[in-house]
C-alpha cells in the first residue's frame, strides 16, 4: 500500500474556512504526470489503466488556465478553469466510467500551460 | 462584473516516499452559500436546494460528509453518484462535471450504523437572471 495525504482548504473572505484532510491508505499504485500544453497546441496523457472505480484520488491543476480544456477518454470537452481534487471512486466517476487518457487543448495563442496530474488507484483485481 | 469577496483555496497531495503536489489560488465570487443537513442511517435522505443561478456562474463547490460508508447523491434526478470522499471543485468548468443544472441535490444514506452529516458550500456570482 502507498499512503497518500491530501488536504483541500478554502478560506472565504469574511466567512468560514474549509479544511478537508485525510490520509488514504488503500492505493497500490499511483501515477504522477506533468505535461506542457503548448500555446495553440494539444497534449494527451495516460492517467491510469483501469476503470474509474479503481481510482481513489485524482488531482489535476495547471499553471495557466487561459482557454484550456480537456476531454477524458474521448468524451465531451470540459473547460479547465481551475484545479480539481477528487477523493474516492464515486467522485472520480464524475470524469466518466473510465479515466484512462486525458487530451488537453490549449486555446491560448500566447501562453503554454503546464498541467500536473496525480492519480492513485487500486491495481489489484 | 465586480464580485464582492475572495475565496483563497489550497490543494495538496503528498505520496509517502513520492511526489508532493500543491496548488493555491484565489477566486472571486459574489455570494457564498453553506448548507448543512443530516441523512439518517438505514436509507434516510437529505435534500438541498442549491442555487437558482445558471451553473455556469458557480465558481466553487464543495461537499463533505461525516460518514462516507454507503452514501449516494443525485442532482436534479440524474444518475446516482457514490460519495465516498469529499469533493472540491474550483472553476465553473470543473463544477460542470456535476451536470448541466444544479437545482436540487438529494443524498441517501444506506449505511445502517450511523447518520451522515453533510455540508455543502457554493461560491457563485450572486446574480440571478430569471428565464
Amino acid at each position: 500500500m502507498v499512503d497518500i495525504a491530501y488536504t483541500m482548504e478554502a478560506d472565504v473572505e469574511d466567512g468560514p474556512t474549509i479544511s478537508l484532510a485525510d490520509t488514504l491508505d488503500t492505493a497500490t499504485a499511483y501515477a504522477y504526470v506533468e505535461t506542457v500544453v503548448e500555446a495553440s497546441g494539444t497534449a494527451t496523457v495516460d492517467v491510469q489503466p483501469g476503470d474509474s472505480g479503481d481510482a481513489i484520488l485524482f488531482m489535476m491543476y495547471a499553471n495557466v488556465y487561459d482557454t484550456l480544456s480537456y476531454e477524458v477518454d474521448g468524451g465531451s470537452s470540459i473547460t479547465f478553469d481551475g484545479p480539481l481534487c477528487l477523493v474516492g471512486a464515486g467522485p472520480i466517476a464524475l470524469l466518466g466510467s473510465t479515466c484512462n487518457t486525458i487530451a488537453f487543448t490549449n486555446g491560448s495563442a500566447d501562453y503554454d500551460s503546464t498541467v500536473r496530474i496525480l492519480t492513485a488507484w487500486v491495481a489489484e483485481d | 462584473m465586480a464580485y464582492d469577496f475572495d475565496i483563497d483555496y489550497s490543494l495538496r497531495a503528498a505520496v509517502d516516499g513520492g511526489p508532493a503536489l500543491s496548488k493555491t489560488g484565489t477566486i472571486e465570487v459574489g455570494a457564498f452559500d453553506m448548507l448543512k443537513g443530516t441523512a439518517a442511517k438505514s436509507g434516510g435522505t437529505a435534500s438541498f436546494d442549491l442555487t437558482a443561478e445558471d451553473p455556469a456562474t458557480v465558481e466553487f463547490f464543495s461537499v463533505e460528509s461525516s460518514n462516507y460508508e454507503d452514501l449516494i447523491f443525485a442532482i436534479d434526478g440524474g444518475d446516482s453518484i457514490t460519495l465516498d470522499g469529499p469533493i472540491m471543485l474550483t472553476g465553473a468548468g470543473q463544477v460542470s462535471l456535476l451536470g448541466a443544472t444544479m437545482a436540487t441535490i438529494v443524498f441517501t444514506n444506506r449505511d445502517t450504523v450511523a447518520a451522515a452529516n453533510i455540508t455543502i458550500r457554493i461560491g457563485r456570482s450572486g446574480v440571478y437572471t430569471p428565464a
